[in-house]
């Protein structure tokens, strides 16, 4: 793999400026991002589509491939899995917006958080929640010719690659799924029986650690050959680092120029 | 400590029970002898967006007829889309418009306080900018919240979570810089540790304007189960008893670690409180 076949998200830059990440993005050798939809950077529900158009052009215009749109949803108040039918509601409402971004900024993929059910409800509403909610999320994104995609997140009921499986196969093959390898091989999985074509993963998320998303060297991954391993898969160009672990929040620059450093060592 | 002391003065936050239903940690509250809530409100338990005078109006007869009160609320600010301190005018105004719907709410289930947060600056913008604009927003809410009756308390954060309040020296600058009745503080004992202060620094330095307390262990940071940390709890509720604070202590335990066991965290929280001597 070289150095710019990476996508870089930009969740790493949580308490800076855009600007700033792209900036140190660009500094470290990238230049693809995984636009992430927070308050810092980007909000969707904050903002209209004239700057979101402003917005696409300043950053291609810097030479900049905007490979992917991930709104946040993990800690924001929307979540499919939620048994409560307000939130169900205020979540499609959340993604339709969202998928019309994709559509005004060119984006053609968009991540969405599968949702987190609560341990003392059954597993199974769950999953029948989030279908149904996602299904319609889904239908919205095929309308806009956006392709969506699962998050792999540590979250209830819905957090191993197993059960985003099972909820890719009631939502349909156009449905894709992005695995994180950290917890990947915290569950003891494979890479290259989870990279197969009909488990319809379409990007990695990659960082050190056992899904801690550190720096790489920061922790105990085997890297240089996870990264071989994931090229012979043919997923050289679909790897986002994803390094937004607490410790580096105020300096979120230097933990992706530590990782730029490594992968160059091995170039 | 005699379980009266216990539940006069302390409240148990249900952010800590993230992962569960509120149902479950209502039998929770039951099941440690705890009747105080510190309500977060976090959409897993409570959406602050939809609530409507009568659904506050019943949950709060639902926790009447289970012998539980709400005594503060805490409005979710820090994780969700909304930042005081933005740069951004659109957000502020936004951020401000969520704090005093969340006034709103407060006042509904009939508490005179609520959490506040600073905001956070953008770490690559002149941190007084940042400051301006969340005394801007702070004063603007502060006077919503004496409309209503509400006193607000000022939460500092570790540097990670803001560039704002990170010291003693901070909070009382910009209780100051606001300069509104309606505007108090939180002490939060495991960030007051991170910062290397002691409790001392918070009452010479607020006085009165210290409102309410929030108890963890820390190692000094992450909030967690009495006795997984170092920090000495028994000592500093027992400074703050004899500095004539009287107010009431959120136990706010809600790291990671405990996300799938919140109720065995909290029991070990009641136990070691159990066995701290009584109050004189």
């Amino acid at each position: 793999m070289k150095l710019k076949d990476f996508i870089v998200s930009t969740c790493a830059f949580s308490r800076n400026s855009l600007e700033f990440a792209l900036d140190s993005i660009a500094n470290a050798g990238f230049d693809k991002i995984q636009l992430w939809g927070q308050v810092a950077h980007f909000h969707p529900e904050y903002i209209n589509d004239e700057d979101a158009n402003i917005l696409s052009e300043r950053i291609r215009g810097r030479g900049i491939i905007l490979d992917s749109f991930f709104p946040e949803g993990s800690i924001y108040p929307f979540n499919p899995a939620s048994p409560d039918p307000e939130i169900q509601t205020a979540t499609k409402r959340y993604y339709h917006r969202c998928i019309q971004l994709c559509s005004i900024m060119g984006i053609s993929t968009m991540i969405v958080t599968p949702g987190s059910g609560l341990i003392d409800r059954p597993e199974s509403r769950t999953m029948d929640t989030a279908a149904d909610v996602l299904a319609a999320i889904a239908l919205d994104a095929r309308e806009q010719g956006v392709e969506l995609a699962l998050l792999h997140s540590a979250c209830v009921h819905l957090g191993s690659f197993a059960k985003l499986k099972e909820l890719r196969q009631r939502l349909g093959d156009a449905v894709g799924i992005v695995a994180d390898a950290g917890l990947l091989a915290a569950e003891g999985s494979c890479i290259e029986e989870a990279l197969r074509p009909e488990n319809g993963i379409i990007r990695i998320h990659l960082a050190d650690g056992m899904h801690e998303h550190l720096a790489f060297g920061d922790g105990e991954i085997p890297l240089e050959e996870t990264c071989s391993r994931i090229a012979a898969a043919g997923f050289a160009d679909k790897t986002i680092l994803v390094l937004n672990n607490r410790r580096y929040v105020l300096h979120p620059e230097k933990a992706l120029m530590q990782t730029a450093e490594a992968i160059y060592k091995w170039l | 400590m005699n379980h009266k002391t216990l539940r006069e003065n302390f409240a148990v936050m249900n952010n800590a029970y993230a992962k569960y239903s509120f149902d479950y940690f209502l039998d929770s509250l039951k099941r440690l002898g705890i009747n105080k809530i510190d309500l977060w409100g976090g959409v897993q338990h409570f959406d602050p967006f939809a609530a409507t005078e009568k659904s506050i109006s019943e949950m709060k007869s639902r926790l009447t007829e289970q012998g539980m009160e709400i005594i503060t609320y805490t409005p979710e600010l820090l994780a969700y889309p909304y930042n005081f301190a933005s740069p951004d005018r659109k957000v502020r105004k936004m951020s401000v418009d969520f704090a005093v719907r969340n006034l709103d709410i407060a006042q509904a289930f009939g508490v005179d306080t609520m959490l506040i947060s600073p905001g956070w600056g953008l770490l690559d913008l002149p941190v007084e900018t940042s400051r301006k604009y969340s005394m801007d927003c702070l004063s603007r809410i502060a006077e919503a919240a004496r409309e209503r009756g509400i006193c607000l308390l000022l939460e500092h954060l570790t540097p990670q979570s803001s560039n704002l309040l990170y010291s003693v020296r901070a909070v009382q600058e910009m209780i100051e810089s606001v300069n509104h009745p309606a505007l108090c503080a939180v002490l939060d004992l495991g960030q007051m540790s991170v910062f290397g202060e002691k409790v001392s620094d918070y009452i010479s330095a607020l006085g009165s304007k210290l409102r309410h307390i929030h108890i963890m262990d820390g190692s000094p940071s992450c909030h967690l189960a009495f006795g997984d940390g170092i920090l000495p709890l028994e000592d500093y509720w027992k400074e703050l008893r004899a500095s004539g604070y009287k107010g009431y202590y959120t136990l706010e335990i809600n790291d990671g670690r405990y996300a799938g066991h919140p109720h065995e965290a909290l029991q070990i929280c009641i136990d070691a409180l159990l066995k701290w001597e009584d109050a004189s």
